[in-house]
């Protein structure tokens, strides 16, 4: 008998003492976001939005302002209600869509206050060209993703890279920079990429017609007028996207302040692949001379011209090197710099020799680059007495 | 089902054991009742009664709960009755007093209505004041026990029940997630234990 009271003494203590453990710990996770995340129909695969701002019913708030949107997107959810509109501003366009959801507080203890349990995302009614709810449970702020929104192809996105041949023989040579004024079309009243530097662009070609006349202006290379032709074809190729008109067989013609044009692709694909390339010859003519003890903001230049032509290079300028054209026409160039106080004179004489790249490029190679002349106190130092491109130093002068 | 586990545990002793009840043991829960006045989130009691067939007990037990918790920003409340049924076997079976330590199963079931008031602080949509309630909500587990019932003064018992309560099924259909099963606990453990500390008086019916 004490044997079975001491057993039971024990074990009501023990229950006392685990009582004490009722309440959970707090869980402070917030799960009451819905992602979305944009894709294409034709793969399947994630796209690349430009948002200009999202809004949402029950608030002021604007999401995503001006933001390009490579992945999932997430926006917060009312929990205190069972469906939420939201306004998509693309820049392709404007876009409506309600989530429907269930929302149900949970109560952990008086000390964590309620979570929420968002389940049943559904999407009632949506403006875009498809949507699929992936995960109906909503998710938090920083991962995870519930509706997938499908955008039809887009069947007249153009692409035009700007590209940099080499004295090599890498017919693709490298992508270039090109500083644009912008680009203009002809059935169109906008300009697109004003004061943009991009190694491509992709504009929009006519699909009323059989033609677009592309206009590139380009601080660097000039105005360059594209005469796109190509054939239209309609197509159903996504039930979902209804008949589609598509691009073939494009051609270019037209002219431009570049050396080459090539047709790389003669059908729009999306996202766009490069169409035609635009290339330019390397710069075989290119002198560098370094301006020794130069401070680091460059020395003041009036100007620099050369005797072969009018042109005038570096004027009220600011530098530390010269780049300067050589005379391929003739077995020496001289060069007149004007610095602030004083101007010296100096000739380079070299070898010519001709020589063709990529089929398209007649280039002259400068070599054994010697000074002929020169007034300046110090004597030019020879660092690389060949023409490269990009340059390299070739000589060292000294403004003394 | 019992009777037939018995007949199988036994084998050559089922004639020897007559499986009738000798007596009736009514019960209750004294932890329950202390709860009440040491506990301002608590209030509910606990019956039971047991009846013996040999070494195996056939068990009914049921109760009230209610429980309340608030604080500046939120209160929660829930109110139901529940029972559970089921058996229990003794391990002591030279024990003269008929003492037992046993093992048991159990099978509860709960009906029950729950609050939810809430302060919502939401930064993007404004805050508010929030109210949910669950109404007719139903939920039914299962347990294992096992426990002790001592004879301490003629017909007067005293025994502990501890359970282990096993996968209660959560009623979805009300307006907030289900915090707390009367009978049970908290409804968002999978298995959850339990104690019992009871007073029993016994009917003997036949020696």
């Amino acid at each position: 008998m004490r044997f079975f009271v001491k057993i039971l003494a024990f074990c009501l203590a023990g229950f006392l003492a685990g009582s004490c453990y009722e309440d959970p710990d707090c869980i402070d996770l917030r799960s009451d976001y819905v992602g979305f995340t944009f894709k294409k129909l034709f793969d399947k695969q994630v796209d690349t939005v430009a948002v200009v701002g999202i809004t949402t019913s029950g608030t002021d708030s604007v999401f995503y302002q001006f933001t390009n949107v490579a992945g999932p997107i997430r926006l917060p959810l009312n929990v205190a209600a069972s469906s939420q509109s939201f306004a998509f501003d693309l820049a392709g366009g404007p876009h409506a869509l309600e989530v429907g959801y269930e929302a149900k507080p949970q109560f952990e203890s008086v000390t964590c206050g309620p979570r929420f349990v968002l389940t049943h995302l559904n999407v009632p009614s949506h403006s875009f060209d498809s949507v699929r709810v992936t995960n109906p449970v909503a998710v938090g702020s920083e991962t995870g993703s519930n509706i997938d929104i499908y955008r039809c192809p887009i069947t007249n996105n153009f692409k035009i890279s700007f590209r940099q041949w080499y004295a090599d023989d890498n017919a693709n040579g490298v992508s270039l920079t090109e500083r644009l004024h912008g680009v203009r079309l002809d059935y169109l009243p906008f300009t697109y990429y004003p004061g943009a530097e991009v190694g491509a662009v992709v504009v929009p070609l006519n699909l009323s017609g059989t033609g677009t006349n592309i206009l590139i202006d380009s601080k660097a290379s000039g105005l360059s007028n594209l005469e796109i032709g190509y054939k239209l074809e309609t197509a159903n190729l996504l039930a979902v996207c209804g008949t589609q008109v598509f691009v073939k067989n494009i051609d270019v013609n037209g002219t431009s302040g570049y050396d080459f044009i090539r047709v790389q692709k003669d059908s729009i694909t999306d996202p766009p692949t490069t169409n035609i390339a635009m290339f330019r010859c390397p710069q075989t003519n290119l002198i560098e001379l370094q301006l020794a003890g130069a401070p680091q903001e460059g020395i003041r230049i009036k100007k620099v011209t050369a005797g072969y032509t009018p042109e005038i290079f570096y004027q009220d300028s600011l530098a530390t090197t010269l780049v300067l054209p050589l005379d391929g026409s003739q077995a020496a160039t001289s060069y007149s710099i004007e610095f602030e106080a004083f101007a010296r004179h100096i000739t380079f004489g070299y070898n010519r020799t001709l020589q063709a790249f990529h089929g398209k490029c007649a280039q002259t190679l400068f070599s054994d680059v010697q000074v002929l002349s020169s007034d300046f106190t110090t004597p030019p130092v020879v660092k690389n007495d060949s023409i490269q491109f990009p340059s390299v130093v070739n000589f060292e002068i000294a403004n003394d | 089902m019992l009777f037939a586990v018995g007949a199988l545990a036994q084998g050559a002793d089922t004639v020897k054991h007559q499986y009738l009840p000798t007596g009736v043991r009514f019960g209750t829960d004294l932890i329950s009742l202390a709860k009440i006045p040491l506990s301002d989130q608590f209030d509910g009691w606990e019956v039971s009664a047991d009846v013996d067939l040999y070494k195996y007990y056939l068990t009914f037990e049921y109760g009230s709960w209610e429980k309340a918790k608030a604080s500046a920003s939120q209160s929660y409340s829930n109110s139901g009755r529940y029972f559970r049924i089921g058996g229990d076997v003794n391990l002591l079976l030279k024990d003269p007093d008929r003492n037992m330590f046993f093992v048991g199963l159990r099978y509860g079931r709960s009906s029950f209505d729950e609050r939810l008031t809430y302060n919502l602080t939401d930064a993007v949509f404004g805050n508010s004041v929030q109210a949910k309630s669950n109404t007719g909500m139903v939920s039914g587990w299962g347990e294992l026990t096992m426990g002790l019932r001592v004879k301490l003064w003629k017909e007067l018992w005293m025994g502990y029940t501890a359970r282990l309560k096993l996968a209660p099924s959560i009623d979805k259909s009300g307006g907030f997630i289900v915090y707390d099963i009367p009978g049970y606990g908290l409804a968002s453990k999978r298995t959850y234990w339990g104690f019992n500390y009871q007073l029993y008086w016994r009917i003997p019916v036949r020696d």
